[in-house]
């Protein structure tokens, strides 16, 4: 037993969420409002 | 947090609990399951000279058909709402409603029906603690002249968060209120006065004792839909219910209510009216109403229930039309109740 590290979970999470729609959210948590705001965001800059 | 000091009344019966509010009408505050009032005292929102518990007024626990009306006792605990076979049959969107108030301890032990209509609006820049206000002048609601939620705004515009009030708004149910003057039936729109100062149009010494709801007849069906922040013990950041009538495989009457954007649920007959004459499984329809509803909702929405307003107006459509469609189903011969679509 111990108390082994989340440290690696969110950004494997992220790495998903990047893997899915093609953008970083660097913040917790990613609620479901972050994706189309972040997908706005993306589509308005190219 | 302590409570502020108070004297606690205990009426036995509802014309001593009527009595009572007459005597201390401005100064008393009714508590039926005080799930909301007694966080609200801590947090000094409301100092009540008098507290009034309805707790032991269980005459106005129940929930029975008189002819064409199912009337509910205003202290009704909500598990009782989502256990009722005759709430489940008819009503499916109040028994949804009620399931999602709150968390099951608090619907079983002390949560009412009337409580949760009563449910003052809400609002970030409000509902925090004395210390926590202390440090910023009151805005309206607080009895000052500032609104934080949106700027210049010379009114109050916190929101009604209560699920059991948007569905009994899109039911279109009655509401009584008793005083020592009499009695008298409100429909629900007349219930709410709009204005987040002061939501309700009951008089001081006036207690909600029943609620009032049309028995629907065949290929009538409801259903509400709510979207929070976390998936229970919390309050609606926008929340929709529909109810449909079908004849014939179409539409003849739709009440559509959104909660979570102005002190009243919004009942919207505009966007529900785009339902009626419709066939039961035209899509586009639902959409466009859905559309509707969005824009219309929007423009009582303020950025101060979390989240972000995008997202709230956004999702006010969505919730829209995940109502209609549910609804629509139950109108087809399913009535049971489902969970929540996630």
């Amino acid at each position: 037993v111990g108390e082994p590290g989340l440290v690696s979970t969110a950004p494997a999470i992220a790495n998903a969420v990047y893997d899915a729609i093609g953008v970083r959210i660097k913040d917790l948590p990613f609620s479901p409002e972050k994706i189309p705001a972040a997908l706005k965001e993306k589509n308005g800059k190219e | 947090l302590r409570l502020p000091t108070f004297e606690y009344l205990e009426p036995k019966n509802v014309e001593e609990a009527l009595e009572m509010l007459t005597d201390h009408a401005d100064q008393a505050a009714v508590m039926a399951g005080g799930t909301d009032l007694i966080v609200r005292m801590k947090q000094r929102l409301v100092q009540p000279a008098f507290l009034i518990s309805l707790k032991d007024l269980h005459d106005l626990n129940y929930i029975r058909q008189e002819n064409a009306l199912i009337l509910i006792g205003a202290t009704t605990p909500l598990v009782s709402l989502h256990d009722s076979k005759l709430i489940k049959t008819h009503f499916p969107a109040l028994a949804d409603a009620a399931r999602l108030i709150g968390a099951p301890s608090i619907q079983h032990v002390r949560g009412t029906i009337g409580g949760n209509l009563c449910l003052q609006t809400r609002c970030l820049y409000y509902n925090q603690s004395a210390f926590w206000r202390s440090g910023k002048s009151p805005c309206h609601k607080d009895h000052g002249e500032i609104c934080y939620a949106e700027e210049n705004s010379d009114r109050c515009r916190s929101a009604n968060q209560s699920d059991g009030a948007c569905a009994l708004m899109a039911l279109g149910a009655g509401i009584v209120l008793e005083s020592t003057r009499g009695k008298r039936t409100l429909p629900i729109e007349g219930f709410f006065t709009g204005k987040g100062e002061t939501p309700f149009a009951a008089a001081s010494d006036e207690l909600v004792t029943e609620i009032q709801i049309p028995v629907p007849g065949k290929g009538e069906g409801s259903s509400f839909q709510k979207l929070t922040y976390r998936s229970a013990v919390d309050f609606a950041l926008v929340s929709a219910t529909a109810w449909v009538a079908v004849t014939e495989g179409k539409i003849s009457d739709a009440r559509l209510a959104i909660g979570g954007a102005g002190a009243s649920p919004l009942l919207l007959k505009e966007a529900a009216d785009k339902l009626v004459g419709k066939g039961s499984h035209h899509k586009d329809a639902v959409e466009e109403t859905a559309k509707q509803v969005r824009n219309q909702a929007s423009a009582f929405m303020v950025d101060n229930l979390g989240s972000t307003l995008e997202y709230r107006r956004k999702m006010s459509g969505v919730m829209a039309k995940r109502a209609i469609e549910d609804a629509l189903d139950k109108c087809l011969g399913n009535s049971t109740v489902k969970g929540r679509k996630s």
